[in-house]
């Protein structure tokens, strides 16, 4: 059953598939708002707002419309309302210390936060879309009003920046 | 095609098979171009490396999520309106429509008619050199007097006017549930409690209030509200929607005491629910073990 089957069939009452649709999606979606800010417990309640969302608004989907770039409009937004909400807020810059215990996937962890961190918007956000959603890149395009040629270039030019950012932060 | 948009197809595996060998031959025999890609595929990497799993907390809350709604979708039947009625409230939007337009113009000549007809005011009554400003929907004490003249026309100005104070206070309530103060919120909230027949408007801003707020207080205020006006089914499905989602004990216990209050029959399976679920405060769990009894003798 493709997404959009399950969530029209969502839509119609069938309550039941919208278990099909969070089984897909929890995973990308929870890392798509831990790469946007740097707490756990937010992440799981922005994850799950946008899930109750969908439940919610199940009656405004269009039967054949994509699914994810529906769910990702409710992805957008839930953290659009979360921001507004907490002003002070500025995306990763809270960065977790590593500690005593040295664990290195932590530590390149925490170097890819602070790297992500200080990652224009633009290119983060074009990153977290083809790595955490899958989008492809015509699905980016006509989410963020770019051609396919120019989402190529911003996707590499991002991975370019991070990897930049990256070398900077592990070798402080 | 740019080597940046081949670069980034190869990293993310969309050249074809006869594109990705060239591009490979490329690598070997360039070792600018090698270095460049192995350090953004090692960024890429570490992306998917540092990927988070869902826990079981995040499973739980999102399938008694769909739990609560699969029952409210069970138990709301009764509440969903008859296709004609969907008909009605499109007509009678229109024909709000209608009467906002038609009071906008009666509204436009008011201010004129009415300074002349204050000069004729009776000499018993004492006339005030300075207009105050207006906060409330009452009337002046001049265009009151002059309500009671025998003027129909005047009579039905003053009905515009009355109706035109209540649509800026709506506006004005409309834009204060907006802020994103939680205390304008909450004066939005207590200026709309004193309203008598709000429009659905005002009522939908509260409902996406109880639903969307963060703030407790303001939820639990608006709930209040909501009760005070006619118990739509609307109103009802919605309460009984936010007692399957919101896990604060406070707002639990109000829910389930409005819903009682509202004889909302139809909250029964979510009392239900709610007092066989051990997560749940214990406090909350009696409550509802005790409104289920009471709900079930008002309504029989």
């Amino acid at each position: 059953m493709t997404d959009e089957q399950a969530m029209y069939a969502v839509s119609q009452g069938d309550l039941d598939k919208a278990a099909i649709l969070y089984e897909r999606y929890k995973k990308s979606l929870l890392n798509f708002f831990l790469y946007r800010q740097n707490d756990r417990e937010n992440a799981r309640d922005l994850t799950q707002q946008v899930f109750l969302r969908m439940l919610r608004y199940r009656h405004t989907y269009r039967e054949g419309a994509s699914f994810r770039t529906w769910i990702l409009e409710i992805a957008r937004n839930v953290f659009f309302d979360y921001l507004k909400k907490n002003p002070t807020h500025t995306d990763l810059n809270e960065i977790a210390d590593i500690g005593d215990s040295y664990d290195e996937t932590e530590e390149q962890h925490q170097f890819l936060h602070r790297a992500l961190a200080q990652l224009p918007d633009q290119y983060r956000e074009v990153l977290l879309l083809s790595r955490f959603q899958n989008m492809s890149y015509e699905e980016i395009g006509q989410s963020l009003g770019l051609s396919v040629p120019n989402v190529k270039v911003r996707v590499f030019r991002a991975m370019q920046k991070l990897r930049d950012l990256y070398m900077n932060v592990s070798n402080q | 095609m740019l080597n940046e948009q081949i670069i980034t197809d190869y990293l993310l595996g969309l050249l074809s098979e006869a594109e990705r060998v060239v591009f490979e031959q490329r690598l070997a025999v360039d070792p600018l171009l090698r270095k460049e890609v192995e350090e953004l595929q090692g960024v890429w990497q570490a992306l998917q490396r540092t990927e988070s799993n869902p826990d079981k907390s995040m499973d739980d809350a999102f399938y008694r999520a769909l739990e609560g709604e699969k029952m409210l979708e069970t138990t709301v039947v009764a509440f969903k309106p008859t296709p004609w009625r969907n008909y009605l409230r499109y007509a009678a939007a229109v024909a709000g429509l209608g009467l906002t337009f038609w009071v906008g113009r009666q509204t436009a000549p008011v201010e004129i008619q009415y300074r002349t007809v204050a000069v004729q005011t009776p000499s018993d009554v004492p006339q005030k050199t300075k207009a105050e400003p207006q906060t409330s929907t009452e009337l002046p004490m001049e265009l009151a007097n002059v309500s009671k003249s025998s003027n129909p026309n005047m009579m039905q100005e003053i009905a515009s006017l009355r109706k035109e104070m209540k649509m800026t206070q709506e506006l004005v309530i409309l834009g204060l549930l907006k802020d994103h103060s939680a205390s304008e919120r909450l004066k939005g909230i207590n200026y709309a409690a004193a309203l008598n027949d709000p429009k659905p408007a005002v009522i939908q801003a509260l409902i996406n209030t109880l639903r969307d707020d963060e703030s407790l207080n303001v939820r639990l205020s608006t709930i209040e509200t909501l009760e005070r006006f006619r118990p739509t089914d609307e109103v009802k499905k919605v309460l009984v929607s936010q007692l399957t989602q919101t896990s604060e004990p406070t707002e639990q216990t109000t829910l389930i005491e409005t819903l009682v209050r509202m004889r909302v029959r139809e909250s029964l399976p979510v009392f239900d629910k709610l007092q066989k679920d051990t997560n749940v405060d214990e406090s909350v769990r009696a409550l509802a073990k005790s409104s289920m009894n009471e709900l079930t003798m008002l309504t029989e």
